[in-house]
């Protein structure tokens, strides 16, 4: 790119130079006219120049211009192509529907989990996971209540083993569950005991958190 | 010589700079480009559970459907719940329904068996064109002759579907 702008420059300054002095005066007048010359031809050179810059620009900037126009084009393809995708409800409602999922389960798992040793720390969880009348009713377990839970002496573990969502909009959620939960006694001698439950949830989306308004067991039928 | 190099430089470094801008300009095109792709690719995507609702839908129908009457059974007509498994049943689902059934066959006649299933609620955990895994809650009520009072047993299953066709057919079922 550079050999363009170069040669042009170079033959329009030999005719002037040629021109400027005798054949003899040449090898001496080459260094000693040199500030003459930077200031004569400069004109000419400026003139040269400035058309083989303007064409040299005009020339490669073509080529820039067409390299520049291609990758707008791209920019601007590729952004829309990111922004519909980005903002592709369908994925929205894929995200929203599996986070319902992940925190609807850590839900039902701490409902059906308490600890004898620390009934305080299980009531704590029991609300963290709740909204509603059900997280109200849940915060005014009496203390009497709490004294009960702690002399059971009991460690219940929850464990979802599958959960689906049945129903699902924009804030709220029903999943059903299938859960065992593992009690444990206080006095080791005594085997856990399994029991298998399945539930369904209503679930809420609270400032980005899907939270539990209701939790009971599918009853069986007696038809 | 001065204001010439001067003023081609002037020139290349428009060049240079053009082209490091449309170098920048490709690059972020690239990386939005990749981004697009990685959103439309994300796995959550490919789960149609809860977005597609007409095929979620369908699912659901005939795979309730489908479990009910499989799960049913008459033993002076088990002739109705051997040709609902033959039309519903594949695979690995076939195959452990078919121990099930021979060793219902056996005591049925005697004890004048009666079985009847039906959904509860399910729901679909995963859905694909082809492919379905569902959680479903059902309930099956069971009466004998001798005794008068039919009893009823609830089960969870986690249960997978295939698309032959245009209906679904089950291929397993794992009690839970």
């Amino acid at each position: 790119m550079t050999d363009g702008p170069d040669e042009s420059t170079e033959s329009s300054e030999d005719p002037v130079a040629d021109s400027a002095g005798d054949p003899a005066e040449d090898a001496a007048g080459e260094s000693a006219a040199a500030p003459e010359l930077d200031g004569r031809p400069s004109v000419v050179v400026l003139g040269a120049d400035d058309s083989a810059a303007t064409s040299g620009r005009l020339r490669l900037g073509r080529w820039t211009l067409v390299v520049l126009a291609a990758s707008i084009v791209a920019v601007v393809v590729a952004y829309l192509s990111w922004s519909r995708a980005d903002d592709d409800p369908a994925l929205a409602r894929a995200e929203l529907r599996d986070l319902a999922i992940i925190e609807g389960t850590a839900a039902v798992e701490a409902m059906n989990s308490m600890d004898y040793r620390d009934v305080e720390a299980g009531l704590e969880a029991w609300r963290s996971v709740t909204t509603g009348v059900l997280r109200d009713q849940l915060s005014a377990i009496a203390a009497d209540e709490r004294q009960l839970l702690a002399d059971q002496g009991k460690i219940a573990t929850g464990r979802v083993v599958e959960a689906a969502l049945t129903e699902l909009t924009d804030r709220t959620a029903t999943m059903i569950a299938a859960v065992e939960v593992t009690v444990a006694d206080k006095d080791p001698a005594q085997e856990p005991t399994v029991k298998r439950n399945r539930y369904s949830a209503d679930l809420v989306l609270v400032d980005g958190d899907w939270l539990l308004e209701n939790l009971g067991q599918v009853p069986v039928a007696t038809s | 010589m001065t204001v010439m190099t001067r003023s081609a430089n002037r020139a290349l470094i428009a060049q240079a700079l053009a082209l490091v801008v449309a170098v920048v300009l490709i690059g972020v095109a690239v990386v939005l480009g990749l981004r697009a792709q990685s959103l439309r690719d994300d796995p959550a995507l490919a789960n149609r559970a809860q977005l597609d609702d007409a095929a979620v839908r369908q699912v659901t129908t005939e795979v309730s459907r489908g479990l009910a009457q499989v799960f049913s059974y008459d033993w002076s007509q088990p002739g109705i719940t051997k040709a609902a498994a033959d039309e519903l049943l594949s695979g690995q689902a076939r195959e452990e329904y078919d121990t099930l059934f021979a060793s219902l066959q056996e005591r049925a006649p005697d004890q004048k068996l009666t079985l009847s299933t039906q959904v509860q609620v399910a729901g679909v955990q995963h859905l694909t064109e082809t492919k379905a895994t569902l959680l479903v809650f059902l309930d099956q009520s069971s009466s004998r002759a001798e005794d008068e009072e039919s009893s009823v047993s609830a089960a969870q299953l986690r249960v997978e579907a295939e698309l032959d066709g245009r209906s679904w057919v089950i291929t397993a079922l794992n009690p839970l």
